[in-house]
């Protein structure tokens, strides 16, 4: 549970670091809180995924393994943050608006999703023991059961009026 | 000799405690001018709950108080739940006047929707959704009303809204300070400046001065309704009630208190490279 807990820290700091350029007690802390979200959302689907699995250590200890998917996750958010510490508050806005700035990070992140889940894919099979083919599964149902909570989580509530719109109800 | 762990841990450890230590409040003594108090308002920022920003209602309380703001207007996109716990937090910490809002979010237009009680519906015409925030007891402004949403605004939308974002981040860039211009010149209506904040940025970094009785809700209302306003635009030109314009420019204290204020010193330079390299450290460790 050690390197969950270290992860919502490190979003806290992160988004710290991107609000005011450095890290205050009050803003770690608060979004330590407001973003604990995310890893709780991971954990609930590992918890749903491992149960597929017979596992001989503990949920805590297989959590702290599984918890090496994340690394690539942590260095880019930490990427981000540093790099938008340094700019003023209208160069972040202008790069945040620029189309630049998404044809550099969608690829970015991609490479990092796919890094992510190839390290979690590792995880299912040589911790958990599972079949390459089981492990896969089990990888992508985790990714889909925690993506797709984050994402309604997220955006859901705003977007659903824009969904119900397009389908005419 | 310590281990690379407990370095990273150290250097965010000394991080937090620059970061702190620098992280002052911007106090503004309260200004008063033609007998009106002068709020510093921001009406267009988004909470983390449920929503795509960055920070959550409480931490917005706190850092609408260090930018110097007295007042800010939640606007979570299309609902309103969220920002329900900016006012009741406020409240607690004795922050500056926290309003309910949304962000209206059609397809064809955005609104900003101040001071209502129950969610407006994206699903209708704008003077329709006008007519919504209205019967609320709300005021209607035009979110960044760049050229695309121009269509939207038909006479009669035109002849209910209250308001219009003539102030944007999106101001600086992309040409939209003519096209936020035009729109705000085709009839009298209230003078907004917004940072539309989400967490990138600054809070308040465009910012509404309204001349209101006091610093309660139902007098700042009162006074977008009245249109007493002031914005400054990105040349520093001001835009708003000509008679309050003039005023603030004789008297020149609130141009000075628009001008922006650096957030820099030794500490936080401390405070943010220390930051990065112990956040390096813990992510790769």
């Amino acid at each position: 549970m050690k390197k969950t807990v270290a992860f919502a820290l490190l979003l806290g700091c992160c988004v710290s670091l991107v609000v005011s350029g450095r890290l205050t007690a009050r803003l770690v802390l608060g979004s330590t809180v407001a973003w604990s979200f995310i890893p709780a959302l991971e954990v609930t689907a590992f918890a749903i995924v491992r149960r597929r699995a017979r596992s001989i250590r503990t949920f805590a200890c297989d959590l702290d393994l599984f918890s090496a998917g994340r690394r690539p996750w942590a260095i880019f958010l930490v990427a981000l943050a540093a790099a938008a510490s340094f700019l003023t508050p209208l160069q972040i806005n202008h790069w945040s608006e620029a189309t630049v700035t998404l044809a550099v990070l969608t690829p970015i992140a991609a490479g990092v999703a796919l890094r992510s889940g190839y390290l979690d894919f590792c995880f299912y099979r040589d911790a958990l023991g599972r079949p390459p083919a089981e492990a896969t599964r089990d990888a992508l149902l985790q990714r889909a059961i925690c993506w797709t909570a984050a994402l309604v989580y997220f955006f859901g509530y705003a977007g659903w009026p824009d969904v119900v719109d397009r389908i005419g109800l | 000799m310590i281990g690379p762990r407990a370095a990273a841990s150290a250097l965010l450890l000394i991080s937090i405690v620059a970061g702190t230590e620098s992280d002052r409040t911007r106090v503004d003594p309260p200004l008063m001018l033609g007998g009106y108090r002068v709020i510093a308002a921001d009406f267009h920022v988004h909470p983390a709950i449920a929503g795509g920003a960055a920070l959550a209602p409480w931490d917005l309380v706190l850092e609408a108080q260090r930018q110097g703001l007295d007042a800010f207007a939640l606007t979570p996109h299309n609902k309103i739940f969220p920002a329900h716990a900016g006012p009741w937090f406020s409240r607690l910490v004795g922050g500056p006047t926290v309003l309910v809002g949304e962000e209206v979010r059609a397809a064809r237009f955005h609104l900003i929707a101040v001071g209502i009680a129950r969610t407006v519906s994206p699903h209708q015409t704008a003077a329709a959704a006008i007519a919504d925030i209205h019967s609320q007891g709300g005021v209607a402004i035009a979110a960044h009303p760049i050229a695309e949403y121009w269509p939207a605004f038909d006479s009669a939308a035109m002849a209910a809204l209250d308001g219009s974002e003539v102030m944007h981040p999106a101001a600086y860039f992309k040409n939209a300070a003519a096209e936020f211009e035009a729109f705000y010149s085709r009839r009298p209506m209230t003078a907004i400046g917004s940072s539309d904040y989400h967490g990138l940025g600054r809070l308040g970094m465009c910012r509404t001065y309204v001349f209101a009785a006091d610093a309660s809700a139902p007098a700042i209302l009162d006074a977008l309704r009245a249109r007493r306003t002031v914005v400054y635009g990105v040349d520093g030109r001001a835009y708003g009630d000509p008679a309050l314009v003039g005023l603030a420019e004789a008297d020149g204290r609130l141009r000075e208190r628009a001008a922006d204020h650096a957030d820099s010193g030794a500490l936080v330079w401390i405070s943010r490279l220390t930051a990065v390299v112990g956040l390096i450290g813990f992510a790769l460790l």
